[in-house]
């Protein structure tokens, strides 16, 4: 836990309000963004930031400053986050499986015939590539999702999503990697039918 | 020894710099000599730097940030 965190926290749980509302303040735009992404609409992502400041503050007592106070924040966010979206989904059968989300070893390499990374399209100035990718990302299957944008978006290590997942640091290096497989792959299929249009 | 099934698995551990030097320099060492090892690492390589330079931040709303002070000064008031 950064040290101002620690004296923020602290005198929050002495019931200094003032220094919670600056905790508020430092996270609350990380919060936002993440709840954004991974709700993929404004309206849930205000409920679910509401949604954790509210659980930070009648938890914070029970705090003990283990873990860093972003990483359990984060954690009662994504939280939110999964409830409110198994809510959504809950008419829908749902595998407890992880789906198969990259090809085989052998498949990836057949397709491997064009180097696209060096192309002068390959940037997000130009607009579909921009929409390609995020496209690919809103694709993804939550569980790599979450992982993906964590590590992205809020900048945590790999063991800093692991904590806040509650998963091992190894299911978080595989889903990571598997998903930006999966948004390679959607890119060269982006530039395979760009250049047969061409 | 290094070869595309390993330098699949391996590739995001590469460029998040979480592997020893030396199976950096034997992933180094097959991209160099194999064309589709180099296509995959090149694509994967921008695919990350495309990410990473997508993640603008959203500002969160006025209203919203009005809303969220408002709620949190009422539940503050009941402790």
């Amino acid at each position: 836990m950064s040290v101002y965190d620690e004296i923020l926290v602290k005198k929050s749980q002495e019931g200094d309000y003032l220094s919670f509302e600056e905790l508020v303040k430092r996270y609350e735009s990380k919060i936002y963004n993440l709840a954004y992404r991974i709700m993929g609409n404004k309206e849930d992502a205000s409920d679910v930031l509401q949604e954790t400041f509210l659980q930070a503050f009648r938890k914070l007592s029970s705090f003990k400053g283990k873990a860093k106070f972003s990483t359990w924040l984060y954690r009662i966010a994504v939280n939110i986050c999964l409830m409110k979206k198994r809510k959504k989904k809950k008419m829908e059968i749902v595998s407890l499986d992880l789906p198969i989300l990259t090809k085989k070893e052998d498949e990836i390499k057949r397709e491997l015939r064009d180097d696209w990374s060096r192309s002068p399209l390959a940037t997000l100035e130009h607009e579909e590539v921009k929409k390609t990718l995020s496209q690919a990302i809103d694709l993804l299957p939550e569980e790599y999702r979450t992982v993906f944008l964590l590590r992205g978006l809020n900048g945590l290590s790999n063991q800093e999503v692991a904590k806040v997942l509650g998963i091992s640091l190894a299911a978080v290096k595989s889903r990571l990697h598997r998903a930006r497989l999966f948004l390679r792959d959607k890119l060269s299929q982006y530039f395979r039918e760009y250049g047969s249009r061409a | 020894m290094m070869d595309f099934k390993k330098l699949c698995k391996l590739l995001s551990d590469y460029f998040d710099e979480e592997l020893e030097s030396d199976i950096c320099a034997e992933i180094d060492e097959l991209v160099s000599e194999d064309f589709g090892c180099k296509v995959l690492f090149n694509t994967l390589n921008r695919t990350i730097e495309l990410c990473e330079e997508l993640e603008e931040e959203i500002e969160v709303p006025e209203e919203v940030h009005i809303r969220l002070y408002e709620f949190l000064k009422i539940e503050m008031r009941k402790k």
